[in-house]
Formats: structure tokens, C-alpha cells, sequence
């Protein structure tokens, strides 16, 4: 197999993150300019840091784009976000993904605790 | 220097040092894209393609001179492949 590079260090990991931060940040910028697909650019470019070096899109962030098209969906004006069924449905303005976030289990747990109660 | 190298300049305003194309010289602006063999900078409004290879560029908030030579890889392997 061919080796790509020197194996990745712990601070190569931590300049991974650090990337990946910044990168989000700029592309909020980079959106509220107007400038789309420069937003867009920055946001694959953190996925492929993601990727690379196996560091994870903090939880923060992982609901914050589009895993279609890359675009930062922001409720109202570039996603819609719905809740239904024990579902957060959030839609892609631009491309029209759809993303579903079950939080079934929270509900029947809260059932259960409800149920506990009385 | 060596962590300037394997850091991201997307967001960053730079100014151009010194470049094969003499007149690009001077020139100020936010890089907005990088590739392989590029950066895309943007100046007075429009979008610049600037080639890395023999470029000296200065990252304006750090002051810090960067070689274009020693950056001529993917965005995402230069962590990766920068040795120092």
C-alpha cells in the first residue's frame, strides 16, 4: 500500500480541528456576503479535514449544513426545520435533502417516566 | 512558520509578495479557495486565480511570509505532507 504522508500526530489531529472551526466560521461569513459557493467550498473542504484525519464535525456544527450540497442551513432562510412523528425534518432549500433526526426514544422514555409518576 | 504551513488560509487576508507575473505584486485580498496549484483570492470584487508555484505571499494579520513552493498540495493533505 502506498503510505499518503507521514502518519498523522496528536497535533496534527488538534490542527485538524482547529481547521474545521475555522473553516465553519468563515463560511458564515462567506454566506452572509452572498457568496454561496465560496460557503459551500469551505464546508466540503472541512468535511474532506473530517475525513482525512478522522476528527469529527463537532455536534455543534454536524446539523448545521447540508450533507447534499454543503450549504449552511440556517432555519428560515436557507432550511426548513418541521417536527413530526417523533422526527426533526429538516429540508434544503437549495437542493431539496431531506435530513431526519428521530428522537423516538427521548419520547418514550418521557412516556415511561410520565407513566412512573401518577 | 511550520504551523502557518498546515493551517488554513481560507478566510485570510494576504498580500501577494512576489509572483512569476510581476504585476501581481502588492495585491491585497481575502482568500476565498484553495486547490492543489491555486489560491483564489478576492480582490476589488472579483475573484482572482493566483498559482502557488514561486509565489511569496505575506499573511496580513500575523505577518508572516509564506513560500507558494512548500504548499503545493491539497487543502486537506497539507497537514498531512508538510514536514519541516
Amino acid at each position: 500500500m502506498v503510505r499518503r504522508g507521514r502518519r498523522r500526530t496528536k497535533e496534527d489531529i488538534q490542527i485538524a480541528e482547529e481547521r474545521i472551526r475555522h473553516l465553519f466560521e468563515t463560511a458564515t461569513g462567506f454566506f452572509n456576503s452572498g457568496w454561496l459557493d465560496h460557503s459551500r467550498r469551505c464546508i466540503q473542504l472541512a468535511r474532506k479535514i473530517g475525513m482525512r484525519y478522522n476528527v469529527r464535525i463537532p455536534r455543534d456544527l454536524k446539523r448545521l449544513y447540508c450533507r447534499q450540497c454543503h450549504t449552511l442551513l440556517l432555519p428560515g432562510r436557507t432550511a426548513r426545520v418541521r417536527v413530526k412523528k417523533a422526527r426533526v425534518i429538516i429540508t434544503c432549500q437549495n437542493c431539496g435533502n431531506v435530513a431526519r433526526y428521530p428522537y423516538i426514544r427521548e419520547k418514550l422514555a418521557r412516556k415511561l417516566e410520565h407513566a412512573r409518576g401518577t | 512558520m511550520k504551523r502557518w504551513l498546515k493551517h488554513e488560509f481560507i478566510g485570510h487576508e494576504i498580500e501577494i509578495v512576489s509572483a512569476p507575473q510581476k504585476s501581481l505584486a502588492g495585491i491585497r485580498g481575502v482568500v476565498v479557495d484553495e486547490t492543489k496549484n491555486m489560491l483564489v483570492i478576492h480582490v476589488e470584487g472579483e475573484d482572482m486565480k493566483i498559482q502557488k508555484k514561486n509565489l511569496l505571499f505575506r499573511i496580513l494579520p500575523e505577518n508572516q511570509v509564506i513560500d507558494g513552493n512548500r504548499i503545493m498540495f491539497r487543502p486537506e493533505d497539507r497537514i498531512k505532507k508538510i514536514r519541516r
